[in-house]
């Protein structure tokens, strides 16, 4: 799994490249506690290079999110594939998080 | 028959093994990432749940091709659970718990799914579309 981060508009974007996954998932919570520990409020998430999720990488998402929302953040996630999206319908998750089509949307909205 | 030991960075590795053996079916992506999904969340829960990461016990997984479906038996050396006990991850309550959402979206992708052995085999079945345009 390949991370990258930058900066738009205030929005900390985190893009993900690979599968998230039981193994990946350590990496990708380690990446979001260092920027829960820098105080970064809020996270974008960008599923555009992602092409596999699993529960454990869905269970880590849920927990950086409860972590984030402790802190006053939020958590947005964007860009993803109609097949990743529909494992959040099915598992109801699209009523926790933010959901939005891409980085714009989410600083149009915020 | 597939055996694989019971060591979870071993998953990916599995996993391919399974679905290079389903090559020949040109199977579509989405049915793919369910398989995928399927079994690696099936072998997970072995490995964790059945042989609790034992690394001396195995986990044994029959493919069987059929014309109209794929199933997929995964095995462990534990002692069982009872499936009935695990709760529904999309109730309001449970939503923002972490974890329990393993046999759910296996269930949710897979069209049938029997636990077995006292929930210590798992066997799925998905049904198969071809390609449209494959014969």
């Amino acid at each position: 799994m390949n991370i990258s981060q930058s900066e738009i508009n205030g929005f900390m974007v985190v893009s993900i490249e690979g599968e998230i996954d039981l193994n990946s998932s350590p990496q990708m919570r380690k990446a979001f506690t260092d920027l829960v520990e820098r105080k970064v409020s809020k996270i974008v998430v960008d599923f555009s290079k992602v092409a596999y999720i699993d529960s454990s990488g869905l269970a880590t998402l849920i927990e950086m999110m409860q972590r984030l929302k402790k802190n006053q953040g939020h958590m947005y996630l964007v860009q993803m594939s109609a097949k990743i999206k529909s494992i959040f319908e099915i598992t109801r998750l699209d009523k926790l998080f933010s959901i939005f089509a891409n980085v714009d949307e989410v600083v149009k909205a915020g | 028959m597939y055996r694989f030991p019971t060591d979870l960075k071993s998953v990916k590795h599995a996993s391919k093994k399974i679905l290079d053996s389903l090559s020949d079916l040109k199977l579509d992506s989405s049915l793919l990432f369910d398989i995928k999904l399927s079994f690696e969340e099936a072998l997970i829960n072995a490995m964790k749940h059945g042989n609790k990461n034992d690394p001396r016990l195995t986990v044994d997984v029959d493919v069987v091709k059929g014309k109209d479906a794929v199933e997929i038996v995964v095995r462990d050396q534990g002692e069982g659970f009872d499936h009935t006990t695990c709760k529904n991850p999309t109730h309001e309550k449970n939503l923002e718990r972490c974890g329990g959402r393993g046999v759910f979206l296996i269930r949710k992708l897979m069209d049938k799914v029997i636990f077995e052995r006292n929930g210590s085999c798992l066997r799925m079945i998905k049904k198969l579309k071809k390609k449209r345009g494959a014969r």
